[in-house]
């Protein structure tokens, strides 16, 4: 294998496929990254059997400049780790990979690196998804569900569906909810897709949807969506994102989610997190980074007590007040997470009892909902 | 005018009324079925009205006992919800409390 590249977009498909590559695995091979040059297009590998992510450079016709120049077919595998550093410090912006057996020459500008590589035929082979389509959504809006739901899932795996972020599309809409039992949030878009395309209720790993809403793009471009033999694919631009699905049954959710309620008030975001940050300073060491709300018409103070450190007093005061006054506590975590996934400027408290789940509703997005189950604690 | 053509007129005229008659036929079948569909709901609904107030007054021995010690597992720390029955929880659980809510 033989090819000359330009630096920039060599490393760059590095840097994107190294989500991929493990930090701790029992298969060493798994540390590298897989380089094949075919035809006139370079591929770029990496896979922890988790998720995959397949990126290849290929010369665009409007850009007269050559950014990859094959010269002879082949693969080869090279660490991961010591490829990106390498690549990163390399003094000339264009770059020559020679693969003669078991050696990979690396030269660039007065730079020669000679590093041992790995047996292509031992890396494993990224699970086969046709391409048929699915459903396609706008990048940035994709990258906005993830966002909204992912946080919310459970981080143990005692449970493990609920470590993932339900899909689920019904009627042109998809939409995206994680849980982890105490809070629940959920997102829909619209989506176009293709007639009579039907997705079944899948549950992908929250982990997997992080690290690729870190590499989709934050525009408007139209990325391909399709789950197949038990993964999830992602096609944009010149990158291929694959994950596995977590098997098991979602629990149902629809039935959660309070339609009616006692109070109602709608807050600044950015007061409201921030005074919510301020009372969770003292929280940290409580059982559950307990704060308490005392919701009043005429006053709402925002409390958080320490025995040994002291306690916290926030007023803030709301944009619009309706119903009962109400008292609730909760984990300031979730109420932190919640308000810092909540794209608009105002935020709606939607609240029925001081046991009962409360919902966040961003003023002006129907579709996005965050809940939180409040924690019971005497005298509030 | 030509006899044959008024006859045939006739003629077709009768094979349609004929199949009018047969779609009736059918509209009156399925009417019958939807008045009978209905009359069971309504009969099923109140039924399930009364066996609602029931519940909400006064429970029954049986399901006072089993949401008490479905509510008392779930006060000793205990999951009693789909996900997983009987696992120890770590704080409230959502699908605990809604299977609690439904029950009571
Ligand atoms: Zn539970």
């Amino acid at each position: 294998m033989r090819f000359v590249v330009r630096k920039a977009d060599f490393l760059q498909g590095l840097q994107q496929v190294a989500r991929a590559i493990p930090t701790r695995t029992p298969k060493p091979i798994l540390y590298g990254v897989l380089l094949t040059a075919q035809s006139d297009q370079l591929y770029i590998t990496g896979y922890d059997l988790e998720i995959g992510i397949q990126m290849h450079i290929e010369n665009s016709d409007d850009n007269e400049q050559n950014i990859i120049q094959i010269e002879q077919e082949g693969s080869v595998v090279l660490q991961a780790r010591y490829l990106i550093d390498i690549v990163r410090k390399l003094p000339h912006s264009l770059i020559r990979v020679d693969s003669q057996q078991s050696t990979v020459t690396i030269q660039s500008g007065t730079a020669n690196y000679q590093l041992n590589g790995m047996d292509y035929r031992e890396y494993p082979d990224l699970p086969i998804v046709h391409d048929e389509r699915g459903f396609a959504v706008m990048a940035s809006t994709l990258k906005g569900l993830i966002e909204h739901s992912a946080f919310a899932v459970a981080s143990s795996e005692i449970r493990p569906t609920l470590t993932g972020v339900l899909w689920n599309y019904a009627d042109g809409k998809l939409t995206l909810t994680g849980t982890d039992s105490h809070r629940l949030s959920t997102q829909s878009t619209q989506v176009e897709s293709h007639q009579d395309y039907a997705l079944m209720d899948s549950i992908i790993p929250g982990k997997s949807l992080m690290e690729l809403s870190r590499i989709l793009p934050d525009t408007d471009q139209l990325v391909d969506i399709l789950i197949e033999n038990n993964q999830l694919l992602v096609t944009f631009l010149n990158t291929r994102f694959l994950s596995r699905l977590i098997e098991g049954k979602f629990p149902d959710t629809t039935r959660i989610i309070p339609s009616t309620f006692r109070t109602n008030i709608v807050f600044s975001t950015k007061d409201l997190h921030d005074s919510v940050e301020r009372a969770a300073l003292l929280a940290r060491d409580t059982d559950n980074n307990i704060v308490r709300f005392q919701f009043r018409r005429n006053n709402i103070e925002i409390l958080s007590h320490s025995p040994e450190i002291g306690k916290v007093v926030e007023s803030i005061d709301p944009i619009t007040f309706e119903g009962e006054d109400m008292m609730i506590a909760c984990n300031a975590k979730f109420m932190i997470d919640a308000l810092r996934q909540t794209p608009t400027d105002q935020v709606r408290i939607e609240l029925t009892g001081s046991g009962s789940p409360f919902v966040l509703r961003p003023v002006g997005l129907d579709d996005l909902l965050h809940l939180i189950l409040p924690v019971r604690i005497a005298n509030i | 005018m030509d006899k044959q053509f008024v006859f045939r007129e006739v003629e077709h005229l009768q094979d349609r009324i004929g199949e009018f008659y047969e779609e009736l036929g059918a509209i009156k079948v399925q009417l019958q079925e939807l008045i009978e569909e209905n009359q069971r709901l309504f009969l099923e609904n109140e039924h399930l009205r009364e066996r609602a107030k029931f519940y909400t007054e006064e429970q029954t021995p049986v399901q006072g006992e089993a949401l008490k010690y479905l509510s008392s597992l779930y006060d000793d720390g205990f999951h009693i919800c789909n996900l997983n029955y009987g696992a120890m929880r770590d704080g409230d659980c959502l699908f605990c409390l809604q299977n609690l809510q439904s029950r009571s």
